[in-house]
């Protein structure tokens, strides 16, 4: 059997192809990313011990006071929404609210009161945003507006934000609280999208750009919270924990936060007992809310080259079977008078 | 001239760039707001988790008929099926959609962190070329134009160019 002549294939070009599909998995690898990829110790993680915690409040007050600029002063009246199932959200009238989480109020003390092996307990712990090492609201905001920098704080830009509440519909802990009547929608399409702006911790990213502390750690008379590099904290924290026989939480919630907490009482008896709710965001253990998508990104950076693979083997196929590359208008591979006479 | 590709091939094409756009506008929180999720039947576009993976799976299955395509043409069709003015713009929206989504993805993985500016531009650029690939397909039904050199958009035995 002989084989059929087969179009002369530009040797040279298939090699361009292989050299640049070679070349696109490696800039496609894992490896290729560590130019943006933050080292461990770029991020500043904070250190709560609730065992020194008194719950006094000046951590709030300090808060308020630290970024009473960067509060919302809505435009009155709002702009009526469509459909008009959508609803303001109006803090501006409560800003004096101090035990929950507002865009008034960044950080509240929670007091959880319980027993724990017989004998009884008050714990009190500093609630804000947890700053997540991999931020679900960063990472799902479809406009950038929320975004996490290279120290590990995780911000949503006042100017930008549209006010969709996404973030706090995907954050596990509900931690963004919105404005109504603020923003730039009001300046878009204020009837149709849009609803104002989302509001929580920045970390005081203007004070530590400073080389400051935030207000909430400077403030506290009795050094419960500390901030440092990770490695630093982190290994605090698991000192803290072997000496005190004490427990940890935010190391490994939504796959590691930089806000660790470490309590005398089990956290899950802490989530039992203390108020949570709307602005109020709870102890519980909580799973890598981007593990999923971490899995298929890994797939969807392999895909093309999986691609490019297929559609070379496709060709060597054809060629090995002695037939020509595929003719034009036979897309699927079938002689061009396939089906006819 | 019709298209080198196959009905199949085609429809499948459409059916991941359909699944992208739905899931990818549905990233927007509007399923909610406009009451899309109150349709029997559509209740899951509200749920972001599930539309953001299965735009992740979308994103899987174009990029890799893309490599796939692209190969075949550069190694296959090029001669006999060069593209048009029109496919070209659409390869050209269509290379820049995919590298900005990849590069999303990158931006998504643990630990890899790009500044705000880059986050804001990357998010906005991916949006708008997908409003302008959408417009393109349109400007091709409206005008019976062709990805393909050598005349209009007509049905082949095969089946009818990718949209």
């Amino acid at each position: 059997m002989t084989k059929a002549p087969s179009r002369p294939v530009d040797i040279s070009r298939r090699r361009f192809l292989t050299g640049l599909g070679v070349t696109s998995l490696g800039l496609l690898l894992p490896g290729a990313a560590q130019a943006s990829k933050a080292k461990e110790d770029d991020e500043l993680v904070t250190l709560h011990d609730l065992s020194k915690c008194v719950g006094c409040g000046a951590c709030v007050a300090a808060c308020r006071k630290a970024n009473a600029r960067k509060f919302p002063e809505p435009v009155r009246p709002f702009p009526a929404m469509y459909p008009a199932t959508v609803k303001a959200e109006d803090w501006s009238g409560r800003r004096q609210v101090s035990d929950r989480l507002t865009p008034y109020n960044w950080l509240f003390v929670q007091s959880a009161r319980g027993q724990y092996q017989g004998q009884d307990f008050e714990v009190h712990i500093p609630r804000r945003c947890m700053h997540c090492q991999n931020p679900p609201c960063a990472n799902l905001c479809p406009w950038g507006a929320a975004a996490r920098e290279n120290n590990g704080t995780v911000r949503i830009d006042p100017t930008i934000c549209l006010g969709g509440a996404k973030c706090k519909t995907v954050c596990p802990w509900q931690i963004p609280v919105r404005q109504t009547g603020v923003g730039l929608y009001l300046k878009l399409l204020p009837h149709l999208t849009g609803n104002g702006v989302m509001f929580k911790c920045d970390r005081c990213a203007d004070r530590v750009a400073l080389g400051l502390e935030p207000a909430c750690i400077e403030a506290c008379p009795h050094g419960v919270q500390e901030i440092g590099p990770r490695s630093e904290i982190v290994a605090k924290a698991h000192a803290l924990v072997r000496n005190t026989g004490g427990f940890v939480y935010g190391e490994a919630e939504n796959g590691g936060t930089n806000s660790l907490y470490v309590s005398p009482i089990p956290f899950d008896i802490l989530d039992a007992v203390a108020p949570t709710g709307p602005g109020k965001p709870h102890l519980s253990t909580v799973r890598d809310a981007m593990a999923d998508e971490n899995k298929l990104a890994y797939a969807a950076l392999f895909a093309p080259v999986a691609g490019v693979i297929a559609g070379a083997l496709r060709l060597g196929s054809r060629i090995g079977a002695g037939r020509t590359p595929e003719p034009p208008g036979n897309g699927d591979g079938r002689p061009k008078d396939a089906g006819k006479g | 001239m019709h298209a080198p590709v196959s009905r199949r091939v085609a429809l499948t094409y459409l059916l991941f760039v359909s699944l992208l756009a739905v899931t990818g506008m549905m990233q927007l929180p509007i399923a909610g707001r406009y009451r899309i999720t109150t349709v029997p039947g559509l209740a899951w576009l509200g749920d972001f988790w599930l539309t953001h993976r299965l735009h992740y799976v979308g994103a899987v299955g174009l990029l890799f008929l893309t490599g796939y395509l692209a190969t075949r043409w550069v190694l296959e069709w090029r001669r006999e099926y060069a593209l048009s003015a029109l496919g070209w713009t659409r390869a050209g929206i269509l290379g820049l959609l995919l590298a900005t989504g990849a590069v999303r993805v990158l931006k998504n993985l643990p630990m890899v962190s790009f500044s705000p500016l880059p986050t804001l531009l990357i998010d906005w650029v991916h949006l708008g070329l997908a409003l302008l690939l959408g417009l393109l397909a349109l400007t091709r039904l409206a005008c019976r134009a062709s990805y393909w050199d050598g005349g209009a958009a007509r049905p082949s035995r095969r089946g009818n160019p990718v949209s």
